[in-house]
């Protein structure tokens, strides 16, 4: 089966060949910094969508990991919080921030990936019901369900990725230059907790994706898809508490991914 | 977004030539014409004009998030509203952020042919949406009708769609064909205990 870096043509940025585990890169965009650091694990660059009106270019900040498995990407993340310093009495974290992870799917075969695209557009909702809820209006994490990419579903991975666009809140255009998918959905942060766990749902979101298959059968049994929210979300009990509601959550949703398999 | 003198720039950028709406004002949709150092003018669809002055002690907050993925009915049209994923800042409705669009002809690939994005349709969409049932749909003379946020009914070729897909066919006799089998239980919903459905 070909994997994602056979299929265009890759560099290996990690050497994930002997690492089964999910390995993943943060975006960390942050505000009112006083002084940049420099921070193991991350590189710094300057972003004019960000502000800080007491820095020289009035530009914020974002911080890029390295690839990381997720008990380290939380550690460096600590790290760097502990390191930052601001002016007083400016947000940081405003509407303005985010924090990207970039998941690796360098190794996931095309069909596996398609299946990650897919668990994720059913479960969208849930996704973001972990975040802060002004993202879902964010117009540059605009969800999946909201737009007419749901009648791209039915195509090949790398039919898909030609068609997408990047500020959608599950960006596939990664995968031909990293081969990642970068979730845009979190809202700039400094919290580990949240991360770790944001991480945690997303690991399992890449694991489920090589466990089963979304097909015409799976998607009309509702006790597969409960099977399915149970798995990914285990992490996030402030999520599965809307099983009951699953289905209502998920209805647009659920539409959507019918789609992939006319 | 706090409307203050020292955003101006930012309320340029991000609503400038956009609808909005604004709490108080319920459904009513404004276009966002012109912004001045100390205020922001804006008119609804029947050039009816509200003020937002720009003041630090007392700063008026706009919350407007874009819409939702519907259908609406437009004249004789169903017409669906969708968010376009696009490198802009606007943060009220406009051509970068949003289409309009139709299902289109008797094609069965979800194909549909978009339509200028006019205030009067705009002001339509945020309007209650009214759907009504598959039986009255197939009574009205109209080019297609709005079943459901999701789903239409389109005259020629007599087919029920999910966005712009037709996935089933209504024939003679209160008999609906499955196109797309898949979707039968969301056209069970819409058709009710009358029909039969094969």
């Amino acid at each position: 089966m070909t994997t994602i870096i056979e299929k265009f043509g890759l560099n290996r940025y990690y050497d994930t060949t002997r690492l089964p585990a999910f390995v993943a890169g943060i975006e960390c965009e942050i505000e009112a910094i006083s002084k940049a650091v420099d921070v193991a694990g991350f590189t710094i660059t300057q972003d004019g969508s960000l502000r800080n009106p007491r820095a020289p270019k009035g530009y914020g900040h974002e911080y890029i990991s390295v690839p990381l498995p997720r008990d380290e990407l939380v550690h460096v993340f600590s790290n760097l919080h502990k390191k930052l310093e601001f002016y007083p009495d400016e947000d940081p974290f405003s509407s303005r921030t985010s924090t990207h992870v970039h998941v690796n799917c360098q190794n996931l075969e095309l069909d596996q990936t398609r299946t990650l695209v897919l668990l994720y557009a059913l479960f969208e909702e849930m996704f973001f019901l972990m975040v802060d809820k002004s993202r879902r209006g964010n117009i540059h994490c605009v969800p999946l369900n909201e737009t007419t990419m749901p009648s791209l579903y039915k195509k090949p991975i790398n039919v898909m990725v030609i068609n997408w666009h990047k500020y959608t809140a599950l960006n596939l255009k990664p995968l031909t230059k990293f081969g990642t998918v970068e979730f845009r959905h979190l809202h700039g942060t400094n919290d580990p907790e949240l991360l770790n766990q944001w991480l945690s749902v997303l690991e399992n979101l890449w694991r489920l994706s090589q466990e089963v298959k979304v097909n015409s059968l799976n998607l009309q049994k509702e006790s597969v898809i409960h099977s399915w929210f149970e798995y990914i979300f285990a992490p996030a009990p402030g999520i599965l508490k809307h099983g009951p509601s699953l289905f209502d959550v998920i209805r647009n949703s659920l539409v959507d991914v019918k789609f992939s398999v006319l | 977004m706090l409307f203050t003198p020292s955003a101006r720039d930012d309320i340029v950028r991000y609503y400038q030539h956009t609808y909005v709406k604004f709490r108080e004002l319920g459904d009513t949709l404004y276009y966002i014409h012109r912004i001045f150092e100390d205020r922001v003018e804006a008119v609804d669809v029947k050039h009816n004009q509200v003020v937002i002055y720009l003041d630090d002690e007392h700063p008026y907050e706009v919350d407007y998030v874009l819409p939702h993925k519907s259908y609406f009915q437009d004249g004789d049209r169903a017409m669906m509203l969708f968010r376009i994923p696009a490198q802009q800042y606007k943060r009220g409705i406009c051509g970068d952020n949003v289409c309009i669009g139709f299902p289109y002809g008797s094609g069965t690939g979800g194909d549909y042919e978009t339509v200028e994005q006019s205030f009067q349709r705009l002001q339509t969409y945020v309007n209650k949406p009214l759907f009504v049932s598959l039986s009255e749909a197939i009574g009205l003379p109209y080019h297609s009708t709005v079943l459901s946020p999701r789903m239409a009914y389109v005259r020629e070729p007599s087919t029920i769609c999910v966005d712009f897909v037709p996935v089933a066919r209504v024939e003679q006799g209160s008999r609906i064909k499955m196109l797309r089998p898949i979707f039968r239980k969301e056209v069970e919903e819409i058709a009710g205990p009358l029909w039969s459905i094969e």
